[in-house]
């Protein structure tokens, strides 16, 4: 495969793998933080995650810099998910 | 009003709203006048405004506050539709069904309404 | 392969976005042609219903009552269906009864295995012996089309494909919304007769028109699944969905299955008495886990249509919650009672509006339409792709490009018309396959599928233009005399439809009758391109000297 479409491929997977997991954790993140019962602001995060991922896929095209967006999709996923959990406590 | 009286005023009113909108551009302005005439064109845009504002009254009528805008908001696409199929075979008979649709459109949303 | 990605993220914002939707568009074009097209008659699934099945009374204008003496024995109903599974099914973790109405007066049984697996059956009302469908025209009906929407008859697999595919049309809609230069200027325009710069026009004009409806039936089609695809919050907050449900909607806890054994609760008497605090008949009750300590019983009410009442929230028809051992109330959620807040009142609102069942017959012929505009903006944006490299080749995929071409116009043939004159072949199979047989339902399936795949073979053998015309008069052909096929095979047609006042039968073939004529408008056109009209031609080359 040249290196070219290993980018592509590795920029797709950015959009689409990527992109769900660092959705995922900002619905982790909402969950936890919106002022709202736990369950209302769970259910809100997720009625947003569709715009947020729709966003996120926007702008891994839009960014030529490949090595970027990855770390930023994993350092935010990981962060978003970390403060998520432990600011959401026990279920 | 009736369900079917509100439909086609909601539909006259979209499609001479959408007619006005359309025929104050310069690129469409064209197609029916043969020269600009700005003054014409601004009073065109604020009545195709105006009829679109309008058709909101019967929808809301009938469907009510919530379900009506919905409605409207169909029956937009639908108006700039129809307009869009007819402008460009039939440009003169577009405007003029516009006329038709609001002259006849107004005085009816009129009596409904007092 | 190694030119495909040049253009990815590359150029402007504008460009990256037009190489997005380019590919990402052609890629998801066809699957969302499909959700598009079967979702657009999934709007008329009731009315396609009883086209199908022709012992199906009328339609019946709501009546919004809600008086509870309705001439069916529902606690007798009850008793019927509990005895059925006490026989049949006494291990099941579930026992569902649909009870009758104007609807359907049979007794409609649901259960879940022990294995998990879901099952159903129908049992008279007035024998309480399975309903004999060997003299009925058995048949999925129209939600055939409404599985093909949102599942492709693929379970959750097929949720999960569909809904893949509708994120794809959001950024397909974002990414269209970013290079569309003139999105105003060019909001009323629409060129005819100028080959590529037409359909340029046309996909234009049909995405910017119904755009509100495009963004909104596709976000709402996601909110309704979002505990499926976006289930992060819940797994990382809860135990379990079920928790997560009694905690939103303030409803009783879900029990594990205990093991001990303990008599179920009168369910007749609980239904009773849940009717009578609803004010209004029920339409449902499920027992969960019948027979064990842990039973509880849920009593759903019906569903009532009031004339000239629409609202997009709170159309609820209340539930009563009981034990199922004891028979205590242990919640009770009144008709248009609200639960869960505003972010629930949200998602209602946005399930509502995907549904299109909220405004009566206008708003189901917006949806219908609208979703045809979608089905048209998918197509045109496929055809396009094709029209710009067909003079001249863009060469994207090196020595490659003409075969991977060639597979893009046999797509865009077996999707775009293979796929329309498998719908019309659905009702040809439900026509014409005998009554009685096994299965049945199934096999007018098999028919639509079978349909569909010959259409790509077709569209493989055949050269693209011969394909595109003789696929257009198939359709034309099924779809024009469908109103002949119903009149020979079970002796209705559309005047007897029309003068017994039955709008949705008639409409069915009314439809189909204007797609045969645009079809055969369309074959004309392709197998006979036509000079465009002189005048028009002058005053669209005056609009664009304007412009």
């Amino acid at each position: 495969m040249s290196p070219r479409s290993l980018a592509l491929l590795s920029r797709t997977a950015a959009a689409l793998l990527g992109g769900y997991a660092l959705t995922c954790a900002s619905v982790i993140f909402l969950g936890a933080v919106l002022p709202l019962p736990k369950s209302q602001a769970i259910l809100a995060a997720s009625l947003t995650s569709f715009a947020v991922y729709t966003a996120v896929i926007v702008w891994v095209f839009a960014t030529p810099n490949l090595k970027r967006i990855w770390w930023v999709l994993v350092i935010a996923s990981l962060v978003l998910t970390g403060a998520g959990i432990l600011l959401g406590g026990e279920a | 009003m009736s369900l079917s009286l509100a439909v086609i005023l909601a539909a006259a009113l979209c499609y001479a709203g959408m007619a006005g909108l359309c025929l104050a551009m310069d690129r469409h302005h064209s197609q029916v006048w043969k020269a600009k005439a700005p003054n014409r064109q601004r009073l065109l845009r604020v009545a195709g405004w105006l009829l679109l504002a309008l058709a909101v009254w019967p929808c809301v009528q009938i469907w009510g506050g919530a379900v009506g805008p919905v409605v409207w908001c169909g029956m937009l696409s639908v108006g700039a539709f129809v307009l869009v199929l007819l402008l460009p075979y039939r440009p003169r008979i577009a405007a003029l069904l516009a006329a038709v649709a609001a002259g006849a459109g107004l005085p009816v949303l009129l009596l409904t309404a007092g | 392969m190694s030119k495909v990605e040049s253009g990815a993220a590359e150029g402007g914002l504008r460009q990256a976005m037009a190489w997005l939707h380019t590919w990402g568009g052609l890629w998801a074009c066809w699957v969302l042609f499909v959700i598009f097209l079967t979702g657009s008659l999934g709007v008329f699934d009731e009315p396609i219903t009883r086209w199908m099945k022709p012992h199906l009374p009328q339609a019946a204008e709501a009546s919004g009552d809600t008086g509870l003496d309705d001439g069916f024995d529902r606690p007798g109903a009850v008793r019927m269906g509990q005895a059925w599974f006490e026989k049949n099914q006494p291990d099941a973790h579930f026992w569902g009864v649909g009870l009758p109405s104007d609807e359907d007066p049979s007794i409609r049984l649901f259960w879940q295995d022990p294995q998990e697996n879901f099952h159903n059956t129908r049992i008279d009302a007035r024998t309480g012996q399975p309903v004999d469908g060997s003299h009925e025209r058995d048949s999925e009906g129209g939600h055939h089309f409404v599985h093909m929407h949102f599942e492709f008859h693929g379970g959750t697999a097929g949720i999960w494909f569909v809904g893949a595919f509708t994120m794809a049309m959001l950024v397909a809609l974002v990414s269209g919304i970013v290079i569309h230069k003139r999105i105003f200027k060019d909001f009323f325009t629409f060129r005819p007769g100028k080959g590529q710069r037409s359909w340029l026009d046309a996909h234009n004009a049909l995405s910017v028109l119904s755009l509100p409806f495009q963004l909104m039936i596709a976000y709402t089609g996601l909110a309704t699944f979002y505990m499926l695809y976006m289930p992060a919050g819940i797994v990382a907050h809860y135990d379990s969905e079920e928790a997560y449900f009694a905690d939103l909607l303030t409803q009783p806890q879900h029990q594990e299955i205990t093991g001990i054994a303990a008599p179920l609760a009168k369910v007749d008497e609980l239904l009773v008495r849940a009717e009578q605090q609803l004010q209004r008949p029920a339409s449902f009750v499920s027992i969960e886990h019948p027979n064990d300590s842990s039973a509880s019983v849920l009593v759903f009410g019906r569903f009532i249509e009031k004339p000239g009442e629409y609202r997009l929230l709170g159309d609820g028809g209340g539930q009563v919650f009981f034990d199922g051992v004891s028979g205590a109330q242990t919640d009770i959620q009144m008709p248009g009672e609200l639960r869960g807040g505003a972010a629930q009142d949200v998602q209602s609102v946005m399930r509502n509006l995907h549904f299109a069942a909220f405004g009566g017959h206008l708003v189901r012929w917006l949806y219908f339409l609208s979703g045809l505009a979608g089905a048209a903006m998918l197509a045109t944006g496929a055809l396009l792709f094709m029209v710009k490299r067909r003079q001249r080749s863009l060469n994207e995929f090196g020595s490659a490009t003409p075969r991977v071409y060639r597979v893009i116009e046999v797509l865009n043939v077996g999707t775009l018309t293979g796929l329309s004159i498998a719908c019309v072949a659905f009702f040809w199979g439900n026509r014409l396959l005998p009554l009685g047989i096994d299965d049945r339902p199934v096999w007018e399936i098999v028919v639509f599928f079978v349909v569909w795949l010959l259409s790509f073979f077709h569209a493989a053998l055949r050269p693209a233009s011969r394909a595109w015309v003789e696929q257009l008069l198939a359709l034309a052909a099924l779809c024009l005399l469908l109103p002949l096929l119903n009149w020979l095979s079970v002796g209705e047609h559309l005047l007897l439809y029309l003068q017994r006042g039955d709008g949705e039968r008639a409409g069915v073939e009314l439809v189909a009758l204007a797609t045969g004529v645009l079809s055969l408008w369309g074959a004309r056109r392709i197998a006979r391109p036509r000079a465009v009209p002189a005048r028009a031609r002058q005053r669209a080359a005056v609009a664009e000297a304007q412009s």
